[in-house]
């Protein structure tokens, strides 16, 4: 806890972070706080138990995605600024900041958190969402709804819908085509971290 | 005329599973930064 600027004080390279993810100081000390309370062996690190430990990721149906998605492969430990820079996914988009063609596209913007969505149904990263891995979510997410028929047929239509190359799998622009009229940035966005 | 707007408002499949996927994980990463918003809320309802 402690004054912002105590806190602040502790952290590397704060304003490289704040460049990278838009996050305001006041944010990233409030991560910070929320990093060291997961952080129960105090190591700087946090592993994949220390966010089995979060009880809404555990009943979570996909939590485990979500666990995985702040590890990069073969990594078994996620540090400050790379939890800091997953979460910026969620940061809402800044709608009075200009647009600077110079920059690379912000790490908040449609398509970067689209990318981030796709990735976590995509888990064998060939850059497709397979008929096998929809049927994983779908099954994760319906589990106690509907019979494993019932699954494979809504696989299929899903496909099928989006599918427009019929290679019998979602590719990113196929999903991002088929998300075309929702709102994302309102889907994605977490409020408080505005 | 009243069907037709209908059939315009309706999601498609694709939008329905991957709206209920990203409530999945807005509410799982609100859960990461310990923060009860909107989705904790509307999981509970």
């Amino acid at each position: 806890m402690g004054s912002t600027n105590s806190t602040l004080s502790k952290i590397p390279n704060v304003e490289e972070l704040v460049q990278e993810t838009g996050f305001t100081p006041a944010h990233i000390v409030r991560l910070y706080d929320r990093f060291e309370a997961l952080d129960k062996e105090k190591t700087g690190h946090l592993r994949p138990q220390d966010f089995g430990a979060i009880n809404r990721l555990a009943i979570n149906p996909i939590g485990d995605r979500i666990i995985g998605a702040f590890f990069s492969p073969g990594q078994e430990t996620v540090d400050f600024h790379s939890f800091v820079r997953i979460l910026a996914h969620f940061r809402p988009a800044d709608k009075k900041r200009p647009k600077d063609p110079s920059m690379p596209e912000p790490v908040n913007s449609r398509t970067s958190k689209l990318k981030f969505a796709f990735q976590l149904y995509d888990q064998d990263k060939d850059g497709k969402i397979s008929r096998a891995e929809l049927l994983q979510v779908l099954r994760s997410m319906l589990e106690m709804q509907v019979t494993e028929e019932q699954l494979e047929s809504i696989a299929d239509r899903t496909i099928q819908e989006a599918d427009l190359d019929t290679d019998d799998a979602i590719s990113f622009e196929e999903f991002r085509k088929s998300l075309e009229k929702v709102n994302i940035d309102h889907k994605m966005s977490i409020r408080f971290l505005r | 005329l009243a069907v037709k707007k209908k059939k315009e408002s309706k999601p498609s499949i694709n939008e329905e599973i991957h709206t209920e996927f990203l409530d999945h994980l807005l509410t799982g990463v609100e859960g990461v930064c310990g923060h009860y918003g909107h989705y904790h809320w509307k999981e509970k309802l």
